[in-house]
Formats: C-alpha cells, sequence, structure tokens
C-alpha cells in the first residue's frame, strides 16, 4: 500500500480519527477503512545515539511490536479482539558496512533487505505502516475501541527490576482510542 | 491445621528430611543453571532468566522477611508478656540469627563482589582492544579490497558509455572490461542494465560477465544482480559480500551507469574472491567481536542474571538457615518452656500437668523426671488430703466429744477446775462456779489469787498438795462457809503429767457432799429418834400407871398428903404425857413414809395451801404475797407432803414475824411474806421460795437449822424444818436459807422439773 493510497484511505475515514493517546512514546495511529482497522506505529523516540552505537557493534538489534485491538470495558478487563506482532530487525555488517534489515509478521518474514544509511535503519525500525488487524467478529460502529502497542526492545542494555510486572517487561508503549464509524 | 498439629507435622523427620533434599535439590538444580548459562544466549540469559528468577527473589525475599518479621514478633511479644524463658529465647534466636544471617550476607557480599570484579576483568580493556583490532583488521582488509573494486568498478562505468549500456550492447563494454580484467586476480567484472530505466523496484539484466582465469571456483553468473538492483534503484555505490557454497565468498562493489540525464541505465558489479581460510578467519574474528561486543553490552544483565541466581541461593540458604535456627531455637527452649509454664502450673497447685517428651535426649528425660515429680506431688497431695480429712474427721470427733464432755461437766454437781502449769485456772465448769462463788471472769487468773477469798482458804492445802513436786494427787474434805452456810466439799487433785515427767497443770475436782452428810445426820438423827422413842416410850406407861396408882392409893391418904400426891402424881403424868408426844414426833420422824410422786401444778398447790391463811390474816396487817410464775412446769412430787413443807415454811415466817397480828417491823414496813415461784429452766427446777422481813436468823445459827431438836424459838421439837428438809431430800431436790434484803430469811426450794 502506497502512501497515497494510505492518505486517501485516511481522508475516506478521517471522521474515525482515533483520539491518540498522550504522553505515549510510541505514537499509535488508527485507521478504519471499509469495515477493517489498520493502525501504524511510531517509535522513532527510541531511535537513540546508544542504539546506534549498539547497532554499529554488530549486534542484532530487534523492535519488537505487539500491537492489540481492544474494547474498554468499564468494570470488566478490556477485551483483546486481535492482536498481531512485528519484529523489526537490523544488524550492520561490521567487515564492510552496510545493514541487512528484516521484518517478520507473526513471526513469519516478510521482508528482508540491506541498507546502508542510517535513516534507512531507523524508519526500518522505528515506523511502522498500515497494520491490519483481523478481529473474529466485526466491529460494532459507534462502538469505541482502541490499539494498544508496546515495544520490547533487544538486547537489553539494562535491568529492569519490575520487568516481570504487568507492562514492566516492554520497553516503550502506546494507545489510540477510536470510535468504530462506517461509511 | 491446630498448632499442635502443625508442630508435629514440622517435627516430623521424614518432613524434615523431604525438606532438607527439596532445598539441596533446588541448589543443585541453581547450580546445575548456572553452568548451563554460558549454553544460553545473552538476550535469553537476561530476558528469561533474570526476569524469571527476580519474582522468585522477590517472593522468596518476602518469606524471609516475614519469618524474622513474624518470629521478631513473637519474641517481642513474649519478652512484654514476661513469659518464661523468653528473653533465653530471644537470646538463643538472635545467637542463632547471627550465626546464619551475617555469614550468609557476607557471603552474598563477597560474593557478589568477586561476580562484578571477575565481569569487569572479563571486559577488560585489553581485551577489547585485541578484539577490536582483529576485526579492524579483517575489516580494514575486507574494505580495501572493496575500495579496490569500487575503483575498478568506477573505471569502467565511466570508460564504458552508457548508451551502450542501456542497449546491451555487450561487444562494446567487452574491450574495456577484458582490459580491466587483465589487471585483477581472482575476480569477477559483471555489467548489467536496467530495460526499464526509472522502474521500481528495479530490474537489472546481465549485459555481460568475465572472470579472471586464477577464479578457484565456477564462475556464478549474474549472481551480483541483486546488488546491481539495488545500485541502480539508489543511484549509488553499493558493496557486499555473498558467501560462496564452495567456501571463501565474494567481495562486491557495485557502482550505477548514469546516462547524460543522470539516470541510472545500469550498473558496474565488481567482485573479488576471498579464499575460505581468509574469509573463515574473518568471520571468525567478526564473530568474536561481535559475540564480545554483544557480552560487554549485556554485562549488566549478564551479571544480574549470575547475581539473580547468587542471590536465589543465598536466600534459599537464608531461609532455611533461619528457619532452621529458629526451629532449632523453639526445640530448644519449648521443652524448658513447658517445663517452666508446668512448675507454674504446678506451683498453683494443678499437680495433674503432665507434660509431653518430644524427644529422647536430656530434655526428653528431664521432662520425665518432671512428669515423676508432677505424679510424686499429686500422690502426695492425696495423701495430705486424705490425711488432712481425718484429722478434720478426728478433730470434729474430738470436737464433738470435747462439746459432749464440757456439756456433762456443765451439767454434773461436781466441780471441776483445770490449772495449767504455771497455776493458772485454765478451765471452770457452772458446778464450780457455783460451788465456790467464783465467776467465768478468773479464767486465766492465778488459783492461788482466786483462792485467796476469805471463804476459799480452805482450798489452799489443796492447792498446794498439786504443786508440791512429786505429788500425783491428793485427795481432801474440806468445808467452806459462804454466806453464812457451811458446804461440805469432797476435793481431790489430779497433777497432770508430761510425757518427760514435767508438770502440765492439774485438775482440781469438787464434790459437794453437804447433802449426803446431811442426809448422814437426818440418818443418825432417825435412828437416835427411834431409839429415843422405843428406849423412852417404852418405861412412860409404867410410869404414868405408877403415878395413877400412887394416887388412888393415896386417895385415901390424908388431904395434905392427899393433896401432895395429887399434885407429884398429875405433874408426873402431865410430863409423861409431854414426853409421850415428844416421842410421838420422833417416831413420826424415824417413821415418815416415802413420797408418792405424781405430776403436779406446783402454782395450784401454792394456792390451795395458802388459802388456809386466808381467815387467819385478815385481822393483822401482814400479808402474804404471792410471786408465782407463769408457766411453770409440772413437777413430780407428793402434794401432801410438799403442802407440809410450805405450812411449815410459813409458819416459821408468820412466827418471826410476830403472828398474824403483827404490827409493823420496827422499820416501818408492813409485815409480809412473799411466795414465789420461778423455773430454772437451764438446770431444770423449779424454785420455790418462801421470804419473810422479819428479824432474820444469824448466820452462824442458819446450817443448823435444819438439824433436828435444833429451835431458835425455845419450844417445839425442832423438828419441824428438819422434816422439810427430808421431805424435799426425798424429792430429790434441796433446801437452802438465805438472808432476806434488806432484813429477814428467805428460804429456797428447788425440786426437779418433770
Amino acid at each position: 500500500m502506497t502512501h497515497r493510497r494510505v492518505a486517501a484511505v485516511v481522508a475516506c475515514v478521517v471522521s474515525a480519527v482515533a483520539v491518540l493517546a498522550a504522553a505515549a512514546d510510541v505514537k499509535v495511529t488508527p485507521v478504519v477503512n471499509k469495515g477493517n482497522v489498520f493502525a501504524s506505529f511510531n517509535a522513532s523516540e527510541h531511535w537513540t545515539a546508544n542504539l546506534r552505537e549498539q547497532l554499529q557493534t554488530g549486534q542484532l538489534v530487534t523492535f519488537d511490536y505487539q500491537a492489540e485491538l481492544h474494547r474498554p470495558s468499564t468494570f470488566w478487563p478490556d477485551a483483546v479482539l486481535a492482536r498481531t506482532s512485528i519484529a523489526a530487525a537490523a544488524k550492520f555488517d561490521t567487515l564492510i558496512g552496510g545493514y541487512t534489515v528484516t521484518r517478520q509478521r507473526d513471526g513469519r518474514v516478510v521482508r528482508a533487505e540491506r541498507v546502508s544509511q542510517d535513516n534507512e535503519v531507523r524508519d526500518w525500525l522505528t515506523i511502522v505502516d498500515q497494520i491490519q488487524f483481523e478481529p473474529e467478529s466485526p466491529l460494532k460502529v459507534n462502538n469505541e475501541y482502541y490499539v494498544y502497542v508496546r515495544l520490547v526492545i533487544t538486547p537489553r542494555r539494562d535491568v529492569s527490576l519490575f520487568a516481570f510486572l504487568p507492562g514492566g517487561g516492554h520497553d516503550g508503549s502506546g494507545r489510540a482510542d477510536f470510535t468504530f464509524i462506517l461509511r | 491445621m491446630t498448632p499442635d498439629t502443625r508442630r508435629r507435622f514440622l517435627d516430623n523427620p521424614r518432613v524434615l528430611t523431604l525438606a532438607a533434599v527439596l532445598l539441596v535439590g533446588v541448589l543443585a538444580g541453581l547450580f546445575w543453571l548456572s553452568g548451563q548459562t554460558v549454553n544460553i544466549a545473552p538476550q535469553q540469559l537476561s530476558a528469561v532468566l533474570l526476569y524469571t528468577l527476580l519474582p522468585v527473589n522477590l517472593v522468596l525475599l518476602l518469606a524471609l522477611v516475614f519469618v524474622l518479621a513474624r518470629n521478631l514478633l513473637k519474641l517481642w511479644v513474649e519478652q512484654r508478656q514476661a513469659r518464661p524463658f523468653a528473653r533465653f529465647r530471644a537470646k538463643l534466636v538472635g545467637a542463632l540469627l547471627a550465626m546464619t544471617i551475617l555469614p550468609a550476607v557476607l557471603v552474598l557480599v563477597s560474593g557478589s563482589e568477586i561476580l562484578r570484579s571477575s565481569a569487569d576483568r572479563w571486559f577488560s580493556q585489553p581485551v577489547t582492544e585485541v578484539l577490536t583490532g582483529a576485526k579492524e583488521i579483517a575489516s580494514r582488509y575486507y574494505r580495501d579490497q572493496l575500495d579496490q573494486m569500487m575503483l575498478r568498478a568506477r573505471k569502467l562505468a565511466r570508460v564504458v558509455p552508457a548508451p551502450t549500456i542501456a542497449a546491451g550492447d555487450e561487444t562494446g563494454v567487452t574491450p574495456a572490461m577484458k582490459e580491466e580484467l587483465s589487471t585483477l586476480s581472482a575476480s569477477v567484472i559483471e555489467i548489467y542494465r536496467q530495460p526499464t530505466p526509472g522502474s521500481v523496484p528495479a530490474a537489472v539484466v546481465l549485459v555481460t560477465a568475465a572472470e579472471t582465469p586464477s577464479l578457484p571456483i565456477d564462475r556464478v553468473r549474474a549472481s551480483g544482480d541483486v546488488l546491481a538492483a539495488r545500485t541502480v534503484e539508489t543511484r549509488t555505490d553499493q558493496t557486499a559480500r555473498d558467501v560462496v557454497l564452495a567456501g571463501g565468498l565474494l567481495l562486491r562493489a557495485a557502482t550505477p551507469v548514469l546516462d547524460a540525464d543522470g539516470r541510472a541505465v545500469g550498473a558496474v558489479v565488481v567482485s573479488k574472491y576471498i579464499d575460505g581460510e581468509l574469509e573463515s578467519a574473518a568471520a571468525r574474528t567478526e564473530a568474536n567481536y561481535e559475540q564480545y561486543i554483544g557480552l560487554r553490552s549485556q554485562k549488566v544483565p549478564i551479571l544480574a542474571s549470575y547475581l539473580t541466581i547468587f542471590l536465589t541461593s543465598t536466600l534459599l540458604t537464608l531461609i532455611a538457615a533461619t528457619w532452621l535456627g529458629l526451629y532449632l531455637a523453639k526445640r530448644i527452649t519449648r521443652p524448658v518452656q513447658q517445663l517452666a509454664e508446668g512448675a507454674r502450673a504446678i506451683g498453683a497447685g494443678h499437680l495433674e500437668v503432665r507434660l509431653e517428651a518430644e524427644t529422647s535426649d536430656e530434655l526428653g528425660s528431664l521432662v520425665e523426671a518432671f512428669n515423676m515429680m508432677a505424679a510424686e506431688l499429686q500422690m502426695n497431695r492425696a495423701k495430705l488430703e486424705q490425711s488432712r480429712q481425718d484429722l478434720e474427721q478426728k478433730n470434729i470427733e474430738v470436737d464433738e466429744r470435747r462439746r459432749y464432755i464440757e456439756t456433762i461437766l456443765e451439767r454434773v454437781a461436781t466441780g471441776v477446775i483445770s490449772l495449767d502449769a504455771a497455776g493458772r485456772i485454765s478451765t471452770m465448769n457452772g458446778a464450780a462456779e457455783r460451788l465456790l462463788g467464783i465467776e467465768a471472769s478468773s479464767l486465766g487468773k492465778p488459783a492461788q489469787d482466786v483462792f485467796a477469798r476469805e471463804d476459799l482458804r480452805a482450798l489452799a492445802p489443796l492447792l498446794e498438795a498439786v504443786g508440791r513436786p512429786g505429788e500425783r494427787g491428793f485427795v481432801q474434805e474440806v468445808t467452806l462457809t459462804r454466806e453464812g452456810r457451811e458446804i461440805n466439799l469432797a476435793t481431790a487433785g489430779t497433777v497432770m503429767a508430761g510425757g518427760a515427767g514435767t508438770v502440765e497443770g492439774a485438775v482440781l475436782v469438787l464434790d459437794d457432799v453437804t447433802p449426803l452428810i446431811r442426809a448422814q445426820r437426818v440418818a443418825a438423827w432417825r435412828d437416835v429418834a427411834r431409839r429415843l422413842a422405843h428406849e423412852i416410850k417404852n418405861p412412860l406407861t409404867p410410869i404414868q400407871l405408877s403415878a395413877e396408882r400412887m394416887r388412888r392409893h393415896f386417895s385415901g391418904a390424908a388431904p395434905q398428903t392427899q393433896a401432895l400426891v395429887g399434885e407429884c402424881t398429875d405433874a408426873i403424868i402431865t410430863e409423861v404425857e409431854a414426853l409421850k408426844g415428844l416421842v410421838d414426833e420422833f417416831a413420826q420422824f424415824a417413821r415418815m413414809r416415802g413420797p408418792r410422786m405424781v405430776p403436779t401444778d406446783v402454782n395450784q398447790l401454792i394456792e390451795d395451801t395458802l388459802s388456809l391463811y386466808a381467815g387467819v390474816l385478815q385481822r393483822g396487817t401482814l400479808r402474804i404475797e404471792r410471786q408465782l410464775a407463769t408457766e411453770l412446769p409440772a413437777v413430780r412430787l407428793d402434794a401432801e407432803q410438799i403442802r407440809q413443807v410450805v405450812i411449815n415454811l410459813v409458819d416459821n415466817a408468820l412466827e418471826a414475824l410476830g403472828g398474824p397480828d403483827a404490827g409493823p417491823r420496827p422499820s416501818g414496813e408492813q409485815p409480809m411474806i412473799i411466795v414465789l415461784t420461778m423455773h430454772d429452766a437451764r438446770n431444770s427446777l423449779v424454785r420455790l421460795v418462801v421470804s419473810d422481813n422479819g428479824p432474820g436468823v444469824p448466820a452462824a445459827d442458819r446450817d443448823k437449822l435444819f438439824m433436828p431438836y435444833y429451835s431458835t424459838k425455845g419450844r417445839g421439837s425442832g423438828l419441824g424444818l428438819a422434816i422439810v428438809r427430808r421431805i424435799i431430800v426425798e424429792h430429790g431436790g434441796g433446801i437452802e436459807v438465805s438472808e432476806a434484803q434488806p432484813a429477814g430469811t428467805t428460804f429456797t426450794v428447788e425440786l426437779p422439773a418433770a
């Protein structure tokens, strides 16, 4: 899907624009198109000098996104309608330079490329476009939903004492609420 | 689970063994796990091991804090409650905890420091420099090769016209390519073109390719197409290295071929073959470098993982040691505490308390000894209780016997006085008080002082006798004069000797034998009277007959003689008659019949008797006053004889007051006779009192009043009061005479109530 088509889809369903979660270090943008829910992520805040330095040492760096489509509930835990995982990895060739990048969707390699520029690697790792959710049951019109994304970056260079707690095992997260409106 | 069940569960050797085996197993598992960490990728080590063991450690830490806090709190509470052995247990627990916690913490701290310093040594600067240098050498070599390849590629891209490549003219590019190839070794040159310029993604086709003869592998035709396509697409120089299946690799450098408009129409790819040995060395260098750098970047998580394993082992050991320390402290102090509590319970009288011996060691023996002691105490207390009950029963019996004896002593007419070793009066019965005229207040006083009274001095020899050393008993008959009358006492003193022959006191027995003596006297007088009656009356009749015969004989004599004889015989006959009357009274006294006693109302008897005086007393001022008690019990008596007693007493009173026509007393009082009755319920007696306010009887004569032939009137036989006494005595009673107040005489007759 090209950027133009994405822009067109966004323009078509502008009424279903999600409310982006505030203070999220992973920006999530849900899009509804013809009854399907897509989400784009941006975790550019996690592209840091340390990470680049880590990449330059030849380590395989992976941005693992866990995206979930939720239906909020007042009294019960929010129901998870669909979930998917995206793993973007990059490895620097320390002998001749250049990066080998791969992307997996739900454990399957969907792309593998070789790039030479840092900004290419940054975009490869931190930007995920138009990931489609496939809920088992169709969403209800005019109902509130939200997309929640957790980001885990490996390898970790530090230790979190609360990694085993819920929400403590990831490096970043983002959430975006939206109203499902079908046109 | 009850505390006992829990205690038994924890004391079960199988449970303890199982727990020990489990602990050893877990520690061995951790040891094995730490050995396996070398086979685990660093990321997995931190992601799985670290984050798995962290909550375990947290739980263990919480468990340790809980165990410590719980036990320390219990110790604190026990100390606040001043429970037995609380301080001892606190000290023991403190010592055991110090022995377990301090070494464990020391090992943890030192081990952590060793791990940290070891990690620093693993990732030391020299090692980093060596590995980085090796990698840089390999990298520099590869990059130099690539730079050379890139120069050749650029050269070709400049030399070969772009339209020729775009047109796919192989012949147009071959000369330049071969010329360039001639300067290379083990290399491949490939020229690609883009059939559709500007397409994305770019698709390229091989125009031509050539390789040096020295290339040791079969040429892989068009194998650089991917790199060429990327080069065309990005219009930038690209490098790559492709592994050759036969071994080694191809270092590739690609540069785009641009037309006059700057569009990429193709790409030149120059590849240099790196043999397997060199490639392997470079690959190892790269791998080692990357692994080292990876490990170094994971230093903190790896170190944390090892520290976590170490911390887990330490915490497990610490918990086990702490629990074991607390458990041992409990095992040591619990029997002692039980003993203390048991001792307290026994001290409080709960002798049924028994302790359960939990071990068979010295403490168990101590518990068994305690139980034996408790059993002995319980048995002894049962015996003591039985003895106490027996003693109490004995005391009750003794008390009853004492009361019985006291009652007897109180009721008997015999006076009993007991003296202590110091001669003080210890006990004294009512008869003694009555006989001696002393009061109960004399108890506790020295007998010498009490008996020093004038009328009791006759008892002095008795006291002296019982006080003499060696004297065991003393019997004496004494006569006391008290209140003007004599009391004959048969006294006996018995010394109470102790077990060692010491004198513990004495008992004085006073028996009033006055009635007996009186009776003896009366009997003697009766005998005399009978003899007198017999000896005197017999000659009286011949005397009287002789006197009458003489008077008849001299009836014919001279008148003077006749008158003399007549006067003499009359005198003889008159005196004989008087003697006969006297002898008859004696005879009556001697032959007086015994009483025929029937229950009689004494008041009614007195009323009937006193009614005889109604006519006699009407003329004068003398008056008889009756003071008769109500509810007087019936008395078994001979009414005729008691009536005679009353008449005798009233007659004596009348005569003492001067007869029925007596005038007022010299004191101006009206002459009066008081007859009263009263009931002495305590002594079961009925008293009849006849009192007058006459001149009275001298004290010295009072006791003689009841003796036969004694009269204060100067006439009569003197047998009236003797007969009265005899009647009263034969009724089982007594009669006393005393001085009336303020003047006069009082006769008191006591008769036993029916």
